[in-house]
């Protein structure tokens, strides 16, 4: 069976797909968890200086949007980033980037999860980390995206909110908080960081506490 | 649903937890799932917060993030279990967004006055060789610049505001530490975070 779709994703839609549900509990053995005990809240007291290195900077803007933002850049200098509309609704396209042979970004490649939607005022798939595989072959990526469609148990509200999700070499993840008593009552999975091991950071609704915003690192996500 | 979708299975790894938190994965292939590797790790800075969101993680499982109370944003960073708080001195908040191997930060914080400024500070966890945080900022015309990633080169890319827009970019520096596409992962980072259970 294929792991990857290769670099087109325009044919995510006519690959025969099988879908797999984990679903990892945080308790049991799969679950660690960090402790404060041992934290140290250093005081700082110099202030911001002039930065010593000289940068050059460099507009990468992708023209199919007004507004651009590049959200991550991994070590082979490819880029993440995306467009997105203003409005009364804002709608997210992301795309990955490499320089060309004049260190110029000028072709982007769109990388979103294939049927996104919009949930409340937004939309889209918003992808903030790229990192560089090993074999130095695709990036690996992350991000979230709303109310994505495609899902099992499609049609019963499962796909609404936001998804976590991971796109590694064509081989896309989605990820989201699971409790079936009150997982509808917060909507927010995001991914925001991932490295080169596929291990992956964000947030999420805690569904027992007011939906406030917990931080997570999820040690292999982007396999 | 798209035809082409086809539900095999679904995998619960892990029961007898209805109150705690889980989460679900979908994968678009079956051949490629290893859910017995897979380690949720929550993190708690130390209090008081509301809210704690984690931001970047580098190749040696460190990470960033900040948490929020009343508004108001602290950095944080995570790394051989320790929390080690990240504020601009004279910011009202600080916002880290992105780590990279030499555990240099990039993020945001918010003078007296409400103003958006980008920065970086290198190495926030290290005592003996902390250095004051580096305004990071493309020109004085643009009203904000968000360094919002950096790579182990120092290569920053982020985006920054002019006239009601937002432009992206990618900044480098001549005195980078390193060649682009000359290092390499190391081969298993994840021997580390795998350690984080106290």
């Amino acid at each position: 069976m294929r792991c990857s779709f290769g670099p087109s994703r325009q044919k995510l839609e006519a690959v025969a797909l099988a879908a797999l549900v984990v679903a990892v509990s945080a308790c049991g053995g799969t679950a660690t968890s960090t402790s404060s005990a041992g934290s140290q809240w250093l005081p700082r007291s110099a202030a911001p200086i002039a930065s010593p290195l000289a940068y050059a900077f460099q507009k990468v803007d992708d023209p199919a949007g007004t507004n651009n933002q590049v959200t991550g850049i991994n070590d082979n200098a490819e880029i993440i980033g995306l467009y997105y509309s203003s409005g009364s609704t804002t709608i997210y396209n992301s795309y990955t980037s490499q320089r060309n042979g004049s260190s110029q970004y000028t072709s982007f490649t769109l990388t979103n999860w294939p049927d996104a939607h919009v949930y409340q005022t937004h939309g889209g798939t918003y992808m903030s980390g790229i990192a560089t595989t090993v074999t130095y072959t695709q990036p690996i990526a992350a991000g979230y995206a709303y109310s994505p469609a495609g899902l099992p148990g499609g049609g019963q509200g499962s796909e609404f909110g936001v998804w976590g999700v991971a796109d590694n070499q064509g081989l896309w993840t989605l990820l989201k908080l699971h409790n079936k008593q009150r997982a509808h009552l917060c909507i927010s999975t995001e991914l925001n960081g991932i490295n080169a091991a596929g291990d992956s950071v964000g947030t999420y609704g805690d569904p027992f506490n007011s939906c406030i915003l917990r931080a997570f690192d999820f040690i292999g996500s982007g396999i | 649903m798209d035809a082409s979708w086809i539900t095999v299975g679904f995998y619960l790894h892990g029961t007898g937890c209805s109150d705690a938190v889980a989460f679900e994965e979908y994968t678009e292939s079956s051949c490629c799932s290893a859910g017995s590797s897979q380690v949720f790790v929550p993190f708690t800075p130390p209090s008081p917060y509301d809210s704690a969101i984690a931001t970047g993680i580098n190749g040696n499982g460190d990470v960033v993030g900040y948490t929020t109370k009343s508004g108001v944003y602290t950095g944080w960073f995570y790394t051989y279990f320790k929390y080690y708080s990240i504020k601009v001195p004279g910011a009202v908040s600080t916002q880290p967004l992105a780590v990279d191997w030499q555990d240099d930060v990039v993020g945001e914080y918010w003078d007296s006055t409400g103003t958006p400024h980008g920065f970086l500070v290198q190495n926030p966890g290290g005592n003996a060789t902390y250095q004051n945080p580096i305004y990071f900022k493309n020109n004085s015309k643009y009203s904000e610049t968000v360094p919002a990633s950096i790579d182990d080169c120092d290569d920053i890319a982020g985006w920054y505001a002019s006239g009601g827009v937002d432009n992206g970019f990618v900044a480098t520096t001549s005195s980078a530490q390193c060649t682009i596409g000359s290092e390499k992962p190391v081969a298993n980072p994840r021997m580390k975070p795998m350690n984080r259970s106290l």
